[in-house]
């Protein structure tokens, strides 16, 4: 196991207390914690990529990076109007 | 060169776990929007910086890296200030 593969679980590791806020907390503490857990999300595939040399994961991680923000922005549009 | 990746790795993986303890640990909204800024903001930064500067790392990679850094980055900034501006905007109308 290289460094990659360890940080990249560690990052993994950080989206359980994020699922915790997620499930536990009012809906805009959800959405913070959606908002890290896309971080999380986007470097733990930028690191397997690096680990694993495959350029699919980049493909996925910049997927993820682009598609959230307007996912993220639809939420907290919806949470001011009608949540 | 990979002691210095390892560095900035390292950095990086304990800027999430103070994010993800701060939000548990902090109780407001206001006070956990800081949480945000700083695994977007910070984090990305240093891997991107690990993955331009890996022993393995093409050009291409690193600037793929780069730019995955720069997307988080403004888009956490973008979000935050949305996420922040939603937060305020019905505390005051509840009010």
């Amino acid at each position: 196991m290289n460094v990659w593969y360890a940080a990249s679980i560690a990052m993994l590791l950080c989206l359980i207390p994020c699922v915790v806020v997620a499930v536990r907390g009012r809906a805009i503490d959800a959405l913070i914690a959606l908002e890290v857990a896309t971080a999380l999300g986007v470097i733990a595939l930028l690191l397997l990529e690096q680990g694993m040399q495959r350029q699919t994961f980049f493909d996925v991680s910049l997927a993820l990076a682009v598609l959230a923000f307007p996912s993220t922005l639809l939420f907290a549009r919806f949470y001011r109007r009608w949540l | 060169m990979s002691v210095v990746v390892a560095i900035l790795l390292a950095l990086a993986v304990l800027v999430e776990v103070l994010a993800v303890t701060g939000l548990i640990v902090l109780r407001t909204t206001m006070q956990r929007l800081h949480v945000v800024g700083a695994a977007t903001c910070v984090a990305p930064v240093l891997v991107g910086v690990a993955a331009a500067v890996g022993t393995h790392a093409t050009p291409s990679q690193g600037a793929k890296g780069l730019l995955i850094a720069l997307l988080l980055v403004v888009f956490g900034g973008v979000l935050s200030h949305a996420t922040g501006q939603a937060a305020y905007a019905r505390e005051t109308e509840s009010t």
